[in-house]
């Protein structure tokens, strides 16, 4: 007797399985409308759907990055410092995601030094750059004001940000290239 | 269920997965030391040990590179989805070992898949607290798998119908979450519920 209605309640799951199935693949085509497009007001914080603080710096290069030209592009919003351990761990696989999917993936790596907390000055980082071959953009915080904005206190310390220039997540220590891919799929 | 969140803890990020694994982790304990005693409690803290071991330092095989330049990434990354699955392997594995040499009895195998049940129906209720969804996927998650848990433990034991229906409750969730029947948590317990069906097959033949 039990056996039987297990029996029949396994079918019923196994056929409502299957009619979900299917009535998702049809739905999946006509997605609503993006909520995260539709203009709401900025709230300025840290926390998650809020706007970080904008900040204007310049890279090595005499590139100048500011933070409000990348709306539209998820940004991964990175801290670092040459002599941090995890920082020196992270960055191949950073570098190793940058190569494979900025352009697929519509992202943008910024990959911000604190300057401030340097031991061996802007001539260390250049080493540091060179060695780990970075090629995303690398802006200098020389006085530590973004550094405070931004409230970090452990590095690495990476934000992400989604295409609607909004926090989607803080995430203190480093990420390997699996789990930075994660991340990035799931912006928005 | 997707991760959307992420949780300080001191100076490092806490997956929400994480947290819903541990907390899973915690309840089966407790409901297999309750229903079958301290011994299969611990066969089955075990189990996870090792799942966990191996998940972590299986990074060495699934990016050897990473390891070399920087040991410490042994510390920092894990190997992620096939670390995870490789982890499954090796306790399926035990598992399989340890009822060939008769060190696992019926009743072992039984408290072992209690435990597991406990574990992916608290992780999945978990997940839907910790995190943003669906709203109807949310409730088909939390419904169908409390109800099972419950049903499961008023008159599951471990016999082959309550493992095909633990399959077929999972089977029903997975197709309404995002991931569908692909889905890491979905693929476990189909692995569990065959290690669980050859099992049962050996010790019968005997």
């Amino acid at each position: 007797m039990n056996k039987k209605i297990i029996g029949y309640a396994i079918a019923i799951l196994l056929v409502g399985s299957m009619v979900v199935m299917m009535v998702k693949t049809s739905l999946d085509k006509t997605e609503p409308i993006d909520e995260y497009l539709i203009a709401t007001e900025e709230v300025p914080g840290l926390e998650k759907g809020a706007t970080p603080p904008d900040f204007e710096l310049t890279t090595l290069a005499g590139d100048v990055v500011k933070l409000s030209d990348l709306k539209g592009k998820k940004v991964v919003l990175n801290f670092w410092a040459s002599w941090c351990g995890p920082c020196k761990a992270e960055m191949p696989h950073m570098q190793k995601y940058y190569k494979k999917n900025k352009a697929k993936e519509n992202v943008e790596i910024v990959a911000v030094n604190l300057t401030t907390a340097e031991k061996m000055g802007i001539e260390g980082v250049e080493k540091f750059i060179d060695a780990y071959g970075l090629t995303f953009p690398i802006p200098m915080d020389r006085d530590g004001i973004v550094m405070d904005q931004y409230q970090v206190m452990t590095i690495p310390t990476t934000y992400m940000i989604g295409t609607d220039g909004t926090i989607a997540h803080k995430i203190v220590g480093p990420m390997d290239e699996k789990k930075l891919k994660e991340l990035v799929n799931n912006l928005k | 269920m997707l991760v959307t969140h992420y949780f300080t803890i001191g100076n490092v990020s806490v997956s929400s997965s994480w947290i819903a694994l541990i907390v899973a982790f915690v309840v089966a304990y407790s409901a297999v030391r309750v229903r079958y005693g301290k011994k299969y409690a611990e066969a089955l803290s075990d189990a996870f040990f090792y799942l966990i071991i191996v998940w972590k330092l299986s990074i060495v095989i699934t990016d050897v590179s990473s390891v070399i330049r920087s040991p410490l990434s042994l510390i920092y990354f894990d190997g992620g989805v096939v670390g995870f699955y490789l982890g499954l392997a090796f306790v399926a594995g035990k598992v399989l070992w340890d009822s060939k040499k008769e060190r696992l009895t019926v009743e072992g195998v039984q408290a072992l898949f209690t435990g597991a049940v406990a574990v992916q129906a608290v992780f999945q209720v978990m997940m839907v607290l910790l995190n943003e969804g669906q709203l109807v996927v949310q409730v088909v998650t939390v419904v169908a798998f409390a109800l099972f848990a419950l049903f499961y433990w008023i008159k599951g034991d471990g016999s082959l119908p309550f493992v095909w229906l633990f399959m077929a409750v999972h089977a029903f969730v997975a197709a309404w979450q995002p991931a569908g029947l692909v889905g890491t948590s979905f693929i476990t317990t189909v692995l569990i519920g065959i290690i669980v069906m050859v099992v049962d097959r050996r010790n019968r033949c005997e």
